[in-house]
């Protein structure tokens, strides 16, 4: 990983650095998670998105 | 499949070397074996398309966290905001780079579907906001750059989103610790003392409770070691 300083810093990952370390990520951040680990950041509009869609479907058969 | 889309006055096609093969990508999306993988690659799908016609994207909040902490913090959505100082995207842009990818639009312009996402959401968002002192971490993805917030300022986000609420919000609080577990470990880059500095600044205040997260990782890295 290499950092270069431009007119704006940046972190600069290859494909193959990022893929290679995401083992180890996924791990490091299990780890912490503890009970409540695999948790899902459900949007709560999803269903209605959903539901829109169905109808909307439906409507244009 | 040649992608071409309106820029400026007139539609512009994009000489070979520019070429994006939207249909190969769609195909290696589809075929990419875990949800975080197939969201990574469509966010360097559609940004090197943005790219192509003329905006510079980032990728933010809940997908951001997903990247770094990879794919165990799974968002329904992929979070695009405009990068600094570009200028608002045209409704007409948005459409073509959609079109181009097959995606829906679903109730708005600002939310899309694409079938090779499942479930997950496009949600293109305005100008990122930034406080502007920690690095921009850039993936080199398979079709593009994934430019992501910095790792910093999200964990300092999340752990101010945490607190806000009474009780503790315990799923933003958890993704604040994984973040800090994969910048701890020094597997994702990061710069801790910025942390701190973020989380004490105006902006957020919460520089006790970033204390309180640190600890928290440090100690339970000990106890699974």
């Amino acid at each position: 990983v290499k950092t270069k300083k431009i007119s704006e810093p940046e972190i600069v990952w290859t494909w193959k650095e990022w893929m290679d370390s995401r083992a180890r990520r996924g791990e490091l951040s299990q780890a912490v998670a503890g009970k409540g680990k695999a948790r899902r950041s459900i949007n709560p509009s999803q269903d209605k998105l959903k539901a829109r869609l169905a109808r909307r479907s439906t409507a244009t058969r | 499949m040649i992608f071409s889309v309106a820029s400026g006055g007139g539609r512009r096609h994009f000489e070979r070397n520019e070429m994006i093969n939207t249909a190969a990508a769609l195909e290696e999306i589809r075929a990419a074996p875990t949800q975080s993988e197939k969201n990574l690659r469509a966010a360097s799908l559609l940004m090197a398309l943005f790219r192509a016609a003329g905006w510079e994207m980032v990728v933010v909040g809940g997908s951001a966290i997903e990247f770094y902490t990879e794919g165990d913090y799974l968002t329904m959505d992929l979070d695009l905001c405009r990068a600094l100082g570009t200028k608002p995207l045209p409704a007409r842009v948005e459409a073509d780079v959609m079109k181009a990818v097959g995606a829906q639009p679903v109730g708005t312009r600002r939310q899309w579907l694409l079938d090779a996402l499942g479930e997950v959401t496009i949600d293109l968002l305005g100008e990122v906001e930034t406080v502007g002192v920690a690095p921009w971490q850039t993936l080199q993805g398979p079709y593009g750059a994934v430019r992501l917030m910095p790792v910093e300022e999200l964990l300092v986000e999340r752990t101010f989103m945490a607190v806000l609420r009474e009780p503790r919000d315990e799923e933003a609080w958890t993704a604040a610790k994984q973040l800090a577990a994969v910048c701890l470990s020094g597997e994702v880059p990061a710069d801790w003392g910025k942390v701190e500095r973020i989380a004490a600044g105006k902006e957020y205040g919460v520089a006790a409770a970033v204390r309180r997260l640190r600890k928290e990782v440090t100690r339970e890295n000990k106890k699974n070691k």
